[in-house]
């Protein structure tokens, strides 16, 4: 398993050096540039700002210094933010992501499975019903919306919480809740589907007919099993949580890095864009290893040679 | 689940803040100063003790992170409106964009009207105590002009004698190029035309008589900086910042919050307030909320929610209206396909009612715009509409149109291109005029909305039959409005090309009397506009909600985001 | 053991057993009120989609400017006159524009989720059953697009594609849902994976290897119908979340161009107006959620309805 575990993390490398070559590539590809203005810069202004920040060089060689760069550690110069260095912007705002993420995570943990074991043993019953409405609204509302919707009725409206910024605890609770609210029906329904899913495997019929009492059978058999699929959601969501909060932050004025997703695309800030690309490929890469041998954990069947 | 594509709002406040796309961008100084005479300052008369609040704090949004706070590179207006509390140069402006004194008084102007000599005020120092001298000024314009710092706002310094040379039409400055090696430059450096005799004085020369340069001195480029400060490591961050203006930046939260104090050692009036707090919200309708809950002092209310806003009770009362020096266009392209025949533009134009488009799209807040200058700046032109809405004879231009172009109908030329970038709340816009001439010629577009820059980029290229543009002024004059519609000029995404408009505005530019040079230009705007060359739509006008306890807030077309933010040292908070 | 084989075969070869399994299947989907709900409302979706213009009161592009003029320049509220669910800002009947977007998000529905199951179940069911060398290497080129910065990708397509029939096709609709197809087909992949992980090592397959059955068989007629649970919910999930996403596209330009409307369009659209005008966002929402709610219940029936060990329960 060591052995097994090692070489998952040092398979990491290629992934993040594939994901960069394409993104670099990509990147240069698409049209426009960091300069863009709906004032345009005269051109001889843009050549030097071209000149300066290496991009009149060809697109292999930026790749190098880049790459080069990047494994001493070294994120390079924002384009946007001309003052600043990348691996100061990242720095102050990647624990407010990872922050709000993790926060986001367990909230969505410890409604959603609940929400989903309920739903299953209430199967087409009642409490299928309400936790199935619940899901369904988690999903079908767009996030933007959501926060919105809370930001109205709770801050403005009751006042109970700021608007945004984070500042402070009471800054955490709307945003959490926002980034929570589609998690929550994902897992809901993927811990429902999974739940029923064992209901009818044989070992479980097993397990009532040797007399085993309801409770039993649940906590142990079920929910362990039950859990592989969910498992497998579990990771990509805490990698969407953490870096792709990115909503949620520019809503509610979160200082936090997940806002430069996509502000750093659509600005041309080519070294943020990189960075963050290396980032959440790094959390997607690692929180599937971690899965990975989760599964392995929860699922005695599964043997990894 | 779906990747995290399914979250991902590359939304309206994304884009347009980022880019600046539908702000203004910088503070427009007012008519030129005639030189020789004097202004008194403004200082407003200082509250009363009883009047104020105890707590002198304001509290308003930026809209978004400053790219930058180093003043000789700064270009957005986020950046700007900081900047004007931070720091001041030889000359300001009061709200009425009239030039004053700030660090030097008004200049003696010699008798060509082409050397501007400055004499600064005794006794004046940065924050850090240091005193402001003369070589500082010298220092910070060359930095401006110097083609290594690629400042984004070099092209306003061409009138200074040497900026042609250094910079050239490359940099946008004059027809010819600039110079390229370090020696050249340094060497052009050393000839251009800003020097400091002793450490009081600052003698800039012109190479023509350009009676709106002080206007562009008293811009937030040209203000003294210090060449150890700037080229220290992270000078421009919080617990390094050397500035000259009546404000300090205390702290700098990067995408947070910007603090300022009161900087004690300002040489002009002294500020009021105790404390700004600027917060960083990239979502209007998150500003908005904030302002309800009393969060926020001021706000620019969204445009989606002026007519509710305007209707409450309690908010409603809070609205002020503010004119922009801005004007929301739309480009005809005058080379290529239908849109380059005359008839079919003038048709074009001849369908839109603007006053319903305003009330539609704009909820009807805003002028129609029939020509480009906007009202404030010399060359404005109120009774300049050649083209009236007017259905009936827009249908008969078309026919002529259609006629020329040897096609039987509207509908036959196919589906015209009609670019946007979305995201932006263009959407409705150019969904209303789509319609309005589908349903006048049976013009069929197609609306095409492409992401800020691939649509920056197309629409340069010519891609488009139609675009959406706009335009905010720089500094107020006709020279930074119609000057975009030069002949193969940068801007110039109508692709205008026309002789004698060209030559007019050479003219003007070197036209001496200020009447004579505003006629000239004007007559070139006619040229245009009897050209169909574009659809002027509306001139900006914000609304904004500013609490009643506001005091001293000099409203002004200086203004960057906010109303009074060019001068923050007056406002003050009442008892409230 | 042998009762399982013999039951997962008869699913899908011709019937040996008395009723066939499909008509048995058929009959317990009849019977779960919630999948019918589901049925239902699935297929109203797809009568809006195919006959949406026929019924719509106006045309999805008309502008009634004068009585949004005649509101004070706001977007009419819900039952107005001439337009029952209200208008948009530019006087255009929402109810039509929700009809004209039901076209849309049925085509999303469908080809999005096509695209994703002839790429990720394949690649899922191969990583899990083969193991090793081949789902390590699957599994990591997953990882790559994960991380894959798909909105990059996407605007690159669009751009370099829209002038192509490609590109043309559907209104420029196709495009995006190939794109979303193609970076979204992960999950799927992962999950059958996962599926095929658990379920290969247990007895029916141990036993049916013993019997001789071939591994293509294994996995095509027993592994994937038996582990198709999680993947149909993922599917039915995937619905509202391509429809999502394609609003979330709409919003940046890509997808449908105005002045065609899809929900997701709407939604986007509607939000700036969601103090004054909630019903902008409200109607396109709920029918986001119907649809949801559709593909949901008939997801569950069938998966329900498909279970072989219901068989003895009925």
């Amino acid at each position: 398993m060591i052995t097994y575990i090692g070489r998952r993390f040092l398979w990491i490398i290629p992934v993040l050096f594939t994901v960069s070559i394409i993104t670099f590539f990509l990147m240069h590809a698409v049209p426009g540039g960091p300069w863009d203005r709906e004032k345009r810069l005269p051109k001889g202004t843009e050549d030097r700002l071209n000149a300066q920040y290496g991009l009149d060089q060809p697109i292999y060689v930026q790749y190098i210094n880049w790459a080069a760069a990047f494994v001493q550690g070294d994120l390079g110069p924002s384009y946007r933010f001309q003052d600043r260095r990348v691996n100061d912007i990242v720095a102050d705002g990647i624990w407010t992501t990872v922050q709000l993420g993790v926060m986001a995570f367990i909230l969505s943990v410890l409604v959603g499975i609940p929400l989903g074991i309920f739903a299953a043993l209430g199967h087409n019953r009642g409490p299928d019903y309400v936790a199935t409405s619940v899901s369904i609204i988690g999903i079908a509302t767009p996030s933007f919306v959501l926060s919105i919707m809370l930001i109205v009725f709770f801050a403005v409206q009751l006042g109970w919480f700021p608007t945004g910024g984070w500042k402070g605890p009471q800054y955490w609770v709307l945003p959490t809740i926002a980034l929570a609210g589609f998690p929550i029906a994902i897992i809901a329904r993927y811990t429902r589907a999974s739940m029923l899913e064992v209901t009818r495997k044989d070992y479980i019929r097993t397990a009532h007919s040797k007399g085993i009492r309801d409770g039993a059978v649940v906590s142990r058999h079920m929910i362990r099993n039950a859990l592989i699929p969910v498992v497998t959601i579990l990771g990509p969501t805490l990698a969407f949580l953490v870096t792709g909060s990115f909503i949620i932050e520019r809503i509610f004025g979160i200082p936090g890095v997940g806002q430069f997703y996509i502000t750093a695309i659509s600005t041309r800030d080519y070294s943020l864009l990189m960075a963050m690309t290396m980032l959440y490929a790094f959390a997607v890469a690692f929180l599937n290893v971690v899965v990975d041998v989760l599964y392995a954990y929860i699922d005695p069947r599964i043997r990894y040679s | 689940m779906q990747k995290r594509l399914f979250g991902i709002l590359a939304s309206i406040a994304v884009i347009a803040a980022a880019c600046g796309g539908a702000t203004t961008s910088s503070a427009p100084p007012p008519a030129s100063q005639a030189p020789g005479t004097s202004a008194a300052p403004t200082v407003s008369a200082a509250p009363s003790v009883s009047d104020m609040a105890d707590e002198q704090i304001l509290r308003i949004d930026l809209h978004g992170e400053p790219p930058t706070l180093d003043p000789n590179k700064a270009q957005d207006s986020v950046s700007i409106s900081v900047l004007h509390a931070l720091n001041r140069g030889l000359l300001y402006f009061d709200k009425t964009g009239k030039v004053v004194p700030a660090a030097a008084d008004l200049p003696e102007v010699s008798a060509d009207a082409k050397t501007l000599t400055f004499t600064l005020k005794d006794g004046i120092t940065y924050s850090n105590g240091d005193p402001i001298v003369a070589a500082d000024f010298v220092y910070s314009m060359k930095r401006v002009v110097d083609p290594r710092t690629a400042a984004p706002y070099a092209y306003v310094m061409c009138e200074i004698a040497g900026a042609d040379a250094l910079l050239g039409a490359d940099l946008g400055c004059g027809t010819k190029p600039g110079v390229k090696d370090p020696a050249a430059i340094d060497a052009a450096l050393a000839a251009f035309g800003v020097s400091a005799p002793d450490a009081k004085t600052v003698v800039v020369k012109l190479s023509k008589p350009a009676t709106y340069f002080t206007s562009v001195l008293a811009l937030w480029i040209n203000v003294p900086v210090q060449e150890k400060w700037i080229t220290s490591p992270n000078a421009t961050e919080a617990a390094n910042y050397v500035g000259s203006g009546p404000f300090v930046l205390q702290t700098w939260s990067h995408s947070s919050q910007i603090i300022l104090k009161p900087n004690d050692k300002y040489y002009g009036q002294k500020p009021i307030l105790t404390e700004i707090q600027m917060s960083m919200s990239a979502e209007p309708a998150q500003e908005q909320a904030a302002y309800e809950a009393g969060e926020q002092d001021m706000v620019q209310t969204p445009s989606e929610d002026v007519i509710r806003v305007k209707a409450d009770p309690v908010l409603g009362a809070t609205v002020v209206e503010i004119p922009t020096t801005s004007i929301t266009y739309y480009d005809f392209n005058n080379k290529t396909g239908p849109t380059a025949n005359k008839d079919f533009r003038i048709a074009l134009t001849q369908a839109i009612d603007k006053t319903a488009f305003i009330n539609a799209t704009f909820a009807g807040v805003g002028a129609p715009a029939n020509s480009f200058v906007q009202p404030g700046i010399p060359g404005y032109q109120p009774d300049l509409n050649p083209y009236p809405f007017d259905l009936v004879k827009a249908k008969e231009h078309m026919a002529t149109a259609l006629t020329a172009l040897g096609v039987p109908n509207a509908a036959a030329l196919g589906k015209l291109k009609f670019g946007f970038n979305s995201g932006s709340g263009h959407e409705p816009r150019v969904a209303f005029l789509a319609e309005a001439w589908r349903t006048a010629f049976g013009l069929e577009t197609e609306q095409i909305g492409s992401e800020f820059s691939v649509f920056l980029t197309q629409r340069h290229a010519g891609q488009y039959a139609i675009s959406r543009n706009g335009w905010g002024a720089d500094y107020p004059h006709a020279n930074n409005q119609l000057g975009l519609f030069v002949c193969g000029g940068g801007n110039n995404d109508t692709q205008f090309c026309n002789a004698d408009f060209d030559r007019l505005l050479n003219e003007a530019a070197v036209e001496p009397d200020q009447t004579k040079q505003v006629a000239l230009y004007q007559q070139a705007q006619t040229i245009m506009y009897e050209d169909a060359a574009n659809l002027p739509l509306r001139f900006g006008l914000t609304t904004f909600e500013v609490r009643p306890y506001l005091g001293g807030l000099e409203v002004g077309i200086t203004d960057s985001q906010l109303p009074g933010d060019a001068l923050y040292e007056t406002i003050y908070i009442k008892k409230h | 053991m042998a009762t399982n084989t013999t039951v997962v075969e008869g699913k899908l070869a011709q019937p040996k057993a008395a009723a066939g399994p499909w008509r048995e299947a058929f009959g317990r989907l009849i019977r779960n009120k919630l999948a019918i709900v589901g049925l239902v409302l699935v297929l109203l979706l797809l009568f809006a989609g195919i006959f949406g213009p026929l019924i719509a009161p106006w045309p999805y592009q008309v502008q009634d400017l004068a009585a949004v003029q005649a509101n004070g320049n706001r977007p009419l509220p819900a039952f107005s006159p001439n337009h029952i669910l209200g208008t948009d800002q530019l006087g255009r009947d929402l109810l039509s524009r929700l009809l004209d977007g039901a076209r849309i998000s049925v085509t999303v529905a469908f080809v999005v989720q096509i695209v994703i199951i002839l790429i990720g179940v394949p690649v899922g069911a191969i990583a899990g059953w083969f193991g090793n060398r081949t789902d390590n290497l699957l599994m990591r080129l997953t990882d790559v697009i994960y991380a894959f910065p798909d909105l990059l990708f996407i605007i690159l397509l669009s751009v370099a594609f829209r002038e192509t029939p490609f590109g043309q096709a559907l209104d420029g609709l196709f495009l995006v849902f190939f794109a979303i197809g193609l970076v979204g087909w992960v999950t799927v992949a992962r999950l059958t994976r996962g599926q095929m992980l658990s379920l290969k090592e247990t007895e029916f397959v141990e036993a049916a290897k013993a019997i001789g059955v071939s591994d293509r068989r294994i996995v095509t007629r027993h592994l994937l119908p038996n582990g198709m649970g999680p993947i149909i919910v993922a599917i039915t999930l995937g619905i509202p979340t391509a429809i999502l996403a394609e609003a979330t596209l709409a919003y940046i330009g890509i997808g449908v161009q105005p002045p065609r409307a899809s929900w997701g369009s709407l939604i986007a659209e509607g939000q700036k107006f969601i103090r004054g005008e909630p019903h902008l966002v409200l109607f396109p929402a709920i029918c986001i959620a119907l649809a949801l709610i559709g593909f949901t219940f008939l997801g569950d029936g069938l998966r329900d309805a498909l279970d072989p060990k219901l068989k003895g329960k009925q």
